[in-house]
């Protein structure tokens, strides 16, 4: 890995961190229990685009499983709020 | 591949644990239980990254699926249930509770670095042990050998935990739990596309758990995630409830103490595992452990869930029985 | 060697600026429905170059039959998101609107 490929990563890293320390801000702030629950699911792509990075810097593969793992029970939270609806 | 200098990543670390304190006490502190509750869920994500930060991404794992999946489910399901966000304390109190807190907490601190400072002794050489015998364990992940060769007595007693823990959900549950009529076409879409993913995600992490980091604990969870996920999104095979459930919860358990008993026959030892089969031995339980996990933890959510069904279903009786007899 | 570095490098800033426009606009935009476009569609594109580049970095670097087996882990992983960030659009719209629902008819 040249050292400009990873200089890029480490900087996507921090700016991918940067935007869930943001997406955080929305979930804890947003009005309404919607806009916190889509800033969770947002916070599971940018945690998920994360973890693929790291898992390139690393060199831990099994990083990649965690970003699978994070995007794919995102939207368990939305599923479980809207079940009232369902009846 | 050679790894990027640490110096750069160290700034991200140092970042992600101030993040990971900030979460926690904003989890604590908001009063608002949808805010704390979020807050948690991404303290969870952040404890997550943190574990992947240490190298130690089987935990990364676990937390991500339990802290993101089932419990993130069960405290979002709660949020329902219309109790008052905090009591209203007395200001005195609050303030005599919370000075009390931190003298505990600096006296607990000051203890632990007293401790820490006076440890001359060379640390226990457990790990390399360990992970010189891996090579005779049957697997050759070093996290499954220890918990499901080394130490599975302790692994036995956690599945017994999570075993008790359905019991308790299956006896607390009221009625059967309804089947979800309509769910509608997104549902339908992510019963379709995300619980086969998800299934096949469990699977996936189930085998490589024998060589990579896996295992059975994270694939149970996903599991898990994924039964809620299905139950709620209509379909009807995903009722974690009643004895059918509760049967496949104890079956792992039980299959457990079967294995320690083929070990004492074998070896002569409890649990022991004879190199021969070990391998399948490993992967057989994990494979139980597996469905056993998975469906108490959809146990537990359907059981708290069906608490408020059956206060629905009491109180529309009621408004029938008094609508019916004016 | 260096033209692969060079398409990576690129991706990878397409990716991380699509991101950052889609937490920009969750940040920044008045109401619900406009926030749920900004992550639904900003974030996952950006996701989608993320994982692109990291794909033609491995196959670059690392090539044989483990590297396709990271790009199909990919893959799957922007089909999750897209599919999850669009079901989680669907269904928080259509809880906003029951609940608006709901108070016009009370008020």
């Amino acid at each position: 890995m040249s050292a400009a490929v990873s200089a890029a990563l480490v900087v996507a890293a921090f700016v991918l961190f940067a935007c869930i320390l943001a997406g955080m801000w929305r979930a804890i702030a947003g009005p309404s229990v919607e806009d916190r629950l889509t800033a969770f699911v947002l916070l599971g792509a940018g945690g998920a685009a994360l973890f693929i990075v790291l898992a390139a810097i690393s060199g831990l593969p099994a990083l990649r499983d965690v970003a699978i793992v994070v995007i794919g029970l995102a939207t368990i939270v939305a599923v479980v709020f809207t079940r009232r609806s369902v009846r | 591949m050679t790894v990027v200098a640490f110096s750069d990543v160290d700034v991200l670390d140092i970042l992600v644990v101030l993040a990971v304190a900030v979460t926690a006490v904003l989890a604590v502190v908001i009063p608002r239980r949808v805010s704390a509750t979020i807050a948690f869920l991404v303290f969870g994500l952040l404890l997550a990254l943190l574990w992947a930060r240490v190298a130690a991404p089987d935990v990364a794992i676990a937390e991500a699926a339990l802290g993101g999946g089932v419990a993130g489910a069960l405290l979002v399901d709660a949020l329902h249930r219309r109790q008052p966000d905090s009591p209203q304390r007395s200001r005195r109190r609050t303030a005599t509770v919370t000075a009390v807190g931190a003298v505990l907490g600096a006296v607990t601190v000051a203890a632990l670095v007293t401790v820490l400072s006076r440890l001359t002794a060379e640390p226990a050489d457990l790990g390399p042990l360990a992970l010189e015998a891996v090579e005779r364990s049957g697997v050759s992940h070093p996290i499954t050998a220890v918990l499901l060769n080394f130490r599975n007595l302790d692994t036995l007693l956690e599945i017994a935990v999570v075993v008790f823990a359905a019991v308790g959900a299956a006896a607390l549950s009221r009625d059967r739990i309804r089947p979800v009529s309509d769910p509608g076409p997104v549902r339908r879409v992510i019963a379709v596309v995300i619980v086969p993913a998800l299934v096949l995600l469990a699977g996936w992490l189930l085998v490589a758990g024998t060589s990579e980091p896996g295992g059975a604990f994270q694939a149970g969870a996903v599991l898990g995630a994924a039964l809620i996920i299905a139950h709620l999104c209509g379909v009807h095979a995903a009722r974690a409830e009643g004895r059918r459930a509760l049967a496949i919860v104890v079956t792992g358990l039980v299959a457990f103490i079967m294995l320690g008993a083929i070990g004492l026959a074998a070896t002569g030892t409890w649990l022991a595992l004879d190199l021969d089969w070990a391998f399948a031995a490993i992967l057989a339980i994990e494979t139980l452990l597996t469905v056993s996990i998975g469906m108490a933890l959809a146990m537990l959510f359907l059981a708290a869930g069906s608490r408020d069904e059956g206060s629905v279903t009491d109180a529309r009786a009621r408004a029938a029985a008094a609508g019916g007899a004016p | 060697m260096v033209i692969v570095d060079i398409v990576v490098i690129v991706l990878l800033a397409v990716g991380v600026m699509f991101v950052v426009a889609g937490t920009v606009g969750l940040l920044r935009f008045p109401d619900l429905a406009s926030r749920l476009h900004a992550v639904s569609k900003a974030d996952v594109l950006g996701l989608g170059f993320i994982a692109t580049a990291l794909a033609i970095h491995i196959l670059a670097t690392e090539p044989g039959w483990a590297a396709v087996g990271v790009v199909a882990k990919l893959a799957l992983i922007w089909i999750l998101a897209l599919i999850g960030t669009a079901a989680n659009a669907h269904l928080m719209a259509g809880s906003r609107r029951r609940a608006e629902a709901e108070r016009g008819t009370e008020a």
